[in-house]
């Protein structure tokens, strides 16, 4: 993928899980063009995840596809965040980090006046357990690119982030699918358990 | 007084040297621990969904506040877990993770977790960043090694040291059995010893089955200590 469309993946890829799972309520205290972007994201979401099967390739297909219809659109909202004099990259990855350190500290809210660290221990959720490590993983890659981009993210770092970016996107959609039991529990796990060997493999 | 140090005393204990004693690990000693951290991280990886289960299950009951620890206290606790649960090769991975400072890992904890996070985590955080740590870009494959490194610059620090044994048919000629390890050990000093003309020598160790195994090495004074980190 040029570089053109990697910066698009990453604008609306990166931090999708955390926000979607955990900050959806936080989204009017954004700024228009980070709304729009997420805007943009949930239709690519719901796109895929109507056409989903379950395997993941397929899936991180069709992200592919549906980010390619989507770029012109998000290309006019990095341009405006371009004119406010932010480096979208360097943006996204910085808030992406702090969100995962703020939902891996584990005492975000998951209703009922537990926590998610509650949750974890309490329900011993094999699904969600496969999320937090998922969320651990991207973190630590976050948290390694986030080192290398002082003066802007170099050109290996945004490939590195339009992947992980759409294995966001792409978990994110099995786990709506596993929601809505169009998927069960024993292929939602082996679905995730590839996509944290994906993250990690460098 | 030569003293030479087994596994079991350099990952159990903290080392004083008194002026009169001069302490020595062998090479082999340190293979064996290459060899069982192999082990136990396999173990680890394989076994990781049982291991977070009864992980989750033993802190259901602790409120999140008392949870949450520093890695090394978590660490050590998970020594006794495992033990108990039968899982001696990963207590064993535990074990030195707790007494020892593995360069790479702790360096790039302190850079992720701790820095971002918190320097108290839940147990549950800390595994699970562990197994993502040994499966990143495959790290489980020099993890050994760099367990080792460690813990040679530990003892070159304490003035500890390190004998370098050719170890090639030691190994090879010991028949199979519960204490081959400890046997190897044996015959890894015993072969020092004698190429270096050194009369008699003690062998310091935790295991209290030891002095049997070490019987037929009449020149090895066998001291168990009790010193649990």
């Amino acid at each position: 993928m040029n570089a053109y469309m990697q910066t698009s993946a990453v604008a609306v890829g990166l931090g999708a899980l955390a926000e979607e799972l955990f900050f959806a309520s936080r989204e009017h205290e954004l700024i228009l063009p980070y709304r729009r972007l997420h805007e943009v994201r949930r239709r690519i979401v719901q796109e895929v995840e109507e056409k989903a099967g379950e395997d993941v390739a397929e899936i991180v297909s069709n992200i592919a596809t549906a980010m390619r219809r989507y770029a012109p659109e998000i290309e006019e909202v990095l341009a405006e965040l371009r004119r406010l004099g932010a480096d979208p990259v360097k943006a996204c990855l910085e808030s992406a980090v702090e969100e995962y350190a703020e939902v891996l500290r584990l005492d975000v809210p998951v209703g009922g006046g537990k926590t998610l660290e509650d949750l974890l221990y309490e329900s011993r959720d094999e699904v969600l357990g496969k999320l937090h490590e998922i969320m651990m993983a991207l973190f630590m890659e976050y948290v390694e690119i986030n080192e290398t981009c002082d003066r802007g993210c170099p050109p290996e770092a945004v490939q590195k982030l339009e992947k992980l970016a759409t294995l966001e996107l792409a978990t994110y959609i099995i786990y709506k699918l596993f929601q809505k039991q169009k998927i069960d529990k024993k292929t939602t796990v082996a679905a995730l358990n590839e996509m944290v060997d994906e993250i990690l493999s460098g | 007084m030569i003293k030479f140090l087994d596994v079991g005393h350099l990952i159990n204990c903290r080392h004083k040297i008194k002026q009169k004693d001069r302490l020595v690990v062998t090479s082999c000693v340190l293979k064996v621990i290459r060899h069982k951290i192999e082990k136990g991280l396999h173990l680890f990886l394989e076994r990781f969904e049982i291991i977070r289960d009864f992980v989750l299950k033993y802190y259901s009951n602790i409120s999140g506040e008392r949870r949450r620890r520093s890695t090394k206290e978590i660490a050590k606790k998970m020594v006794q877990l495992l033990e108990f649960k039968g899982y001696a090769d990963v207590a064993f991975l535990f074990r030195v993770i707790a007494r020892y400072y593995i360069r790479d890992l702790e360096e790039y904890m302190e850079e992720t977790l701790l820095r971002w996070l918190s320097s108290k985590v839940s147990p549950i955080s800390y595994i699970v960043y562990l197994r993502n740590y040994f499966k990143k870009q495959k790290n489980y494959l020099v993890f050994p090694d760099k367990v080792v490194d460690s813990i040679r610059k530990e003892l070159q620090q304490n003035n500890i040291e390190i004998a370098e044994i050719d170890d090639r048919e030691l190994w090879l000629d010991l028949d199979s059995g519960t204490d081959r390890e400890d046997r190897y050990q044996l015959l890894c000093i015993k072969k020092y010893m004698r190429n270096h003309g050194i009369p008699e020598a003690s062998l310091l160790t935790t295991d209290h089955r030891l002095p049997n195994t070490a019987q037929p090495f009449e020149n090895i004074k066998v001291e168990v200590v009790d010193c649990q980190a």
